[in-house]
């Protein structure tokens, strides 16, 4: 498993039942052969990156990982995701974790850096692997 | 409709049929099709045609309601089909070809035409309610095949929320969202310099603006409760066999007066008629159409008064 560079997972799909977070992501339909999966674009698919409970969960998750970390210096410039989803730009970076953070208190803290974990979720570089 | 009842029942009178109800077909090979050696003689549509308004169309009688209004609809009868199996069917029907990947006819007209809203997806597709599954072929039937996703037709959900994740999180307001995307778009900005000719990029950055003003404009374009009871009661919303069809249709209007150009209502009606043979699914479609599921008819929308449509 370490040497491999895919892996597979393999889950049962009820054809009645299918599972909306993939359905949304152009799950293919698995009733009938497909040369080429389809790849769209459209607003539902950012509306459950939005919005979906699942994906604020991870964002928390993600959140309390960098909580972790004791210097706040370190917090600013890296959220625990590795550099080549984040812009290379240290400016685009820290403009962007001030910009959420600005104004918030201890408490709020948490709250606005999985604000900013959410937003890593959505850029193009985290969608489109290079 | 997907599986439905055929047009020969329906709207398309074949005159020459009738004469030669019972009479085999010449020149038809017996292997064709699923039914090998099967194939009985030409049958007539068991419902009765009539001349309707004042162009004189030729309705059955499974659409008494909807025959008083013909001269308010348009007919188009030049469709014609190569495949007699459902997917390769309906792919036909929407995009032009038997084989997938083919943009549909959505795709198309909004990439032509674009749209009036923008706080709506260009093209919704909905269809069936009532849990007998998505049309065959998936989302290969309003698909945007070969030109660019964001052509992609919007699948609303057959059942509960039409769209999933319309509303907000409780723990994130509008401003805090509105800050979000501002700052998603900025970082995005930074990396699309690194990729300028990326279509996919630019409409993934442009989806997430619909998407916020979505939240604002779709419940309100599927919020029923505002249409008046004369206007429900005109699509047949209370009658128990024709409501969720005349939901969609009522729904489909409503995102057409807000400005969605294209939206398409795929009902899937597993009919299993023989078109050219008397079988006992046909005698069990024929009874089913007649008295026990005119959901199609009594849900499509009659012409409500003019008072009723004003707006």
């Amino acid at each position: 498993m370490k040497k491999a560079r895919a892996a597979s997972i393999y889950f049962t799909m009820k054809r009645s039942k299918l599972i909306p977070s993939l359905v949304v992501f152009d799950a293919p339909d698995g009733t009938v052969g497909v040369g080429d999966r389809s790849s769209t674009t459209v607003a539902p698919q950012s509306l459950h990156l939005m919005n979906n409970p699942h994906v604020r969960a991870a964002a928390y998750g993600l959140a309390k990982r960098t909580r972790r970390r004791q210097d706040l210096r370190r917090r600013r410039s890296d959220t625990g995701v590795p550099d080549r989803v984040v812009p290379c730009t240290d400016k685009g970076r820290t403009e962007g974790c001030n910009c959420l953070l600005e104004g918030a208190s201890a408490d709020a803290r948490e709250t606005a850096m999985a604000d900013l974990c959410q937003v890593l979720f959505c850029l193009n570089e985290f969608l489109y692997v290079e | 409709m997907n599986g439905g009842p055929s047009q020969v029942d329906t709207w398309d009178y074949k005159p020459e049929l009738e004469k030669r109800d019972g009479q085999e077909l010449k020149g038809l090979d017996p292997n064709t099709g699923f039914f090998n050696q099967q194939v009985g003689p030409l049958m007539k549509s068991p419902f009765k045609f009539a001349k309707h308004g004042q162009c004189g169309k030729m309705v059955s009688d499974l659409f008494p309601h909807m025959a008083k209004h013909v001269d308010k609809m348009a007919f188009i009868h030049s469709l014609w089909s190569d495949s007699n199996n459902h997917s390769p069917a309906l792919f036909k029907m929407n995009t032009g070809l038997a084989r997938m990947g083919y943009p549909c006819v959505g795709s198309w007209v909004t990439y032509g035409l674009g749209s009036e809203s923008r706080s709506l997806p260009a093209f919704c597709v909905m269809y069936d309610t009532l849990g007998r599954g998505i049309p065959k072929g998936h989302s290969l039937n309003w698909s945007a095949g070969f030109l660019p996703t964001v052509y992609q037709g919007t699948a609303f959900k057959p059942q509960g929320e039409p769209i999933d994740n319309l509303t907000r999180p409780k723990d994130i307001t509008e401003e805090r969202q509105r800050s979000q995307l501002d700052l998603l778009a900025k970082l995005n900005k930074h990396a699309m310099e690194k990729h300028p000719d990326e279509p996919d990029w630019l409409a993934r950055v442009e989806s997430y603006e619909l998407a916020y003003r979505m939240q604002m404009a779709a419940p309100d374009a599927l919020d029923l409760s505002k249409e008046t009871e004369e206007t429900k009661k005109l699509y047949g919303l209370d009658n128990p066999k024709a409501t969720h069809f005349a939901k969609q249709c009522l729904i489909a209007r409503r995102l057409v007066e807000k400005g969605c150009p294209l939206r398409a209502n795929l009902f899937r009606r597993h009919g299993k008629r023989s078109e050219l043979g008397r079988t006992q699914q046909h005698r069990e479609e024929s009874r089913r159409l007649r008295g026990g599921n005119r959901s199609a008819h009594r849900g499509a929308p009659r012409r409500p008064s003019a008072e009723g449509f004003a707006r």
